[in-house]
C-alpha cells in the first residue's frame, strides 16, 4: 500500500512538473491592434485566450463570446515554448459590435500537450501547421467551412481515457446481428478522430505531394467536378492506404508503422502528427456513439433517424439510377451515391457522417466475437479488415452505430472510405 | 488472495450484466482530465471602433506634419 501511495506521489510530482505555467498576463492597444503579453514556464503548452467584458447589466466578467474570439495572431491556439510570449488581436474584426470602448481582460489558458483542447486543425496547404481551439465556434470561418473539408483537416477530441462504456448493441436492439455482442470496453488515453471522411480533395492534396499519377490521386467513383472535393474519398483500399505485409506493414504486429509515399505517410510528413493513422474499431465505435447507447447516434432506434444523420440507400444512396449493379462512374449526379461530408446532422460531439456515406476502414482485423480482445488493438490475426458506418448503398438497417462489416484489405469499392485517428499528445 | 479473486469476478460479472440490461455506463461528465493553467491581465480598455485604427492614421499624418513645420 506505501509503494501505492509513493507511485502515486512519484506520478503526481511528475505531472506538476510537466504541466506548463502561464503568468504575468498584459493586454493593452495601439491604434487597432491590441497586444497582450505573457510568460509561459514550464514544459511546452498549447495557449488559448479568452477576452472578458463586465457586462455592467449583470454585474459580473463574460467571455465576449467563442464567435468573436478570432483575428487572432502571435503564439497562440498552437503549441508555444516557454518564454516571453505575445498575441495580437483585431478587435475591429472580431468583436464589431462593440461601439463603445469597454473594459476588458484577456484570460490566457495553458494546456498541457498530453491533455490539449477539443478541437485540432491542421492545414495541408502549408507543412507543419497545426492549431488547436476550444470549441467549434472557436475555428476561424466556423466548421462547417469548405476549408476544413478541403485544404485543412479539423479534428474532434474524444474523451476516452479510462471511461467504461459498452461497445456492441444491445440484445433487444432491431436489426441486431450475432457479431454485435455487447461487451463493456475501457480505453487507455484520449485520441483525435477526423470532424468529417477524408474527402476527395484532400486525399488528392496528399497523393500530390507524393507524385502520385491522376489516377491515385482521384481513384473515387463519384466524382464530378462540380462537387467533387467535398465529397469522401472511396475506392481505396486498406492497403493502398496503409501498406501490406508484403510492405512490412501489419497492424497489430508492426504498430503504426505504414509503406512509404501510401497517404498515411504523405499526411503525417506534411502535418509533423507522426501519430495520423485508421482509427482502430474501438475508437471508431466510441467515437461515433459519443456516449450514446441506442441504435443511432441521436438517441433513437428507429430506422427513420437516419434519414436525418446520415446518407443511405433510402435518402439519395440509389437515386437516378444508382444501384446494386451500376457503374457508379457511369450514373453519378449530384444527387445520388455519396454526399458532400457534413450534409447531415452531427452526434453530440460534432462529429458528422458516422453513419451511412461512406463505410470506414478501421485499423483491425475482423472477428466475429470480440469478446476477450483487447480494444487497443483488436484481434492478432486475421484475414479480413473491418469497416464500420454503413454507407450510401445500404439500408439502414445496416447503417447503426454498431453495425460491423469487414472485407479483404486489397478491396477496391465505391462504398468504402475511411476517416483519419490521432493520439491526443502532442509532439 | 481467494477473497481478491471473488471482488474481481463479482466485478467482472456486474459489468457483463449492466451492458446486457442496456445500462449505459458511459460518463463523459465524471471524466478526469488535466486541468489547463490559467491567468489573467489586469482590466484594460479595448476599443472596436474606427477611430482606434483611425487615429493611429492621423498620429502619422500630425507627425509628419510637424516634424515638416519645426524642421
Amino acid at each position: 500500500m506505501k509503494k501505492l501511495i509513493a507511485i502515486s506521489a512519484a506520478c503526481a510530482s511528475i505531472a506538476a512538473v510537466s504541466a506548463p505555467v502561464v503568468s504575468d498576463v498584459s493586454m493593452s492597444q495601439a491604434g487597432s491592434t491590441v497586444t497582450i503579453g505573457y510568460t509561459l514556464s514550464g514544459e511546452p503548452g498549447i495557449v488559448t485566450v479568452d477576452i472578458q467584458t463586465n457586462n455592467a447589466a449583470r454585474g459580473v466578467w463574460e467571455s465576449i463570446g467563442a464567435e468573436r474570439l478570432t483575428f487572432f495572431g502571435g503564439d497562440v491556439n498552437r503549441r508555444v515554448e516557454p518564454g516571453a510570449r505575445s498575441i495580437t488581436w483585431k478587435p475591429r474584426k472580431a468583436w464589431p459590435d462593440n461601439i463603445s470602448s469597454k473594459n476588458a481582460k484577456a484570460v490566457v489558458t495553458a494546456w498541457a500537450t498530453n491533455a490539449p483542447p477539443d478541437y485540432m486543425v491542421t492545414s495541408l496547404a502549408a507543412s507543419n501547421t497545426v492549431f488547436f481551439y476550444t470549441s467549434a465556434e472557436m475555428i476561424p470561418g466556423g466548421v462547417t467551412n469548405d476549408l476544413y473539408k478541403t485544404e485543412c483537416l479539423v479534428m474532434r477530441k474524444c474523451p476516452a481515457a479510462n471511461v467504461q462504456w459498452r461497445m456492441g448493441s444491445p440484445t433487444t436492439e432491431a436489426n441486431r446481428k450475432s457479431s454485435e455482442a455487447p461487451h463493456v470496453v475501457a480505453l487507455a488515453d484520449d485520441y483525435y478522430i477526423g470532424v468529417y471522411p477524408v474527402t476527395q480533395r484532400q486525399y488528392e492534396m496528399m497523393m500530390n505531394a507524393v507524385g502520385a499519377n491522376e489516377a491515385a490521386r482521384r481513384p473515387s467513383g463519384f466524382k464530378l467536378e462540380s462537387d467533387y472535393a467535398t465529397r469522401p474519398v472511396e475506392r481505396v483500399s486498406y492497403e493502398v492506404l496503409r501498406g501490406s505485409s508484403a510492405d512490412g506493414v501489419v497492424w497489430p504486429d508492426t504498430g503504426h508503422a505504414v509503406k512509404q509515399n501510401t497517404f498515411l505517410d504523405s499526411v503525417r510528413r506534411h502535418t509533423g502528427l507522426d501519430g495520423l493513422d485508421l482509427p482502430t474499431e474501438a475508437q471508431w465505435e466510441f467515437a461515433c456513439r459519443a456516449g450514446c447507447g441506442t441504435a443511432y447516434y441521436n438517441g433513437e432506434n428507429g430506422s427513420s433517424a437516419l434519414d436525418a444523420l446520415g446518407r443511405y440507400r433510402l435518402n439519395g444512396g440509389y437515386a437516378d439510377g444508382v444501384n446494386e449493379s451500376s457503374t457508379v462512374t457511369a450514373t453519378c449526379t449530384a444527387e445520388n451515391g455519396t454526399s458532400k461530408v457534413g450534409t447531415y446532422l452531427p452526434n453530440s460531439w460534432g462529429i458528422y457522417d458516422m453513419l451511412g456515406n461512406v463505410q470506414e476502414w478501421c485499423l483491425d482485423w475482423y472477428q466475429d466475437n470480440l469478446g476477450g480482445v483487447s480494444p487497443e488493438t483488436g484481434p492478432d490475426t486475421g484475414s479480413n479488415r473491418v469497416y464500420r458506418g454503413g454507407g450510401w448503398g445500404w439500408s439502414a438497417a445496416d447503417c447503426r452505430c454498431a453495425s460491423r462489416a469487414s472485407n479483404s484489405p486489397t478491396t477496391v469499392w465505391p462504398k468504402i472510405g475511411f476517416r483519419l485517428a490521432c493520439p491526443a499528445e502532442i509532439p | 488472495m481467494r477473497r481478491t479473486m471473488i471482488a474481481l469476478a463479482a466485478a467482472i460479472a456486474t459489468g457483463v450484466a449492466a451492458a446486457d440490461e442496456n445500462d449505459w455506463v458511459y460518463t463523459p461528465e465524471t471524466h478526469a482530465t488535466i486541468a489547463p493553467a490559467r491567468a489573467e491581465s489586469a482590466t484594460a480598455f479595448v476599443d472596436s471602433s474606427f477611430w482606434s485604427s483611425g487615429w493611429s492614421v492621423w498620429k502619422i499624418l500630425f507627425g509628419r506634419g510637424f516634424a515638416v513645420v519645426f524642421r
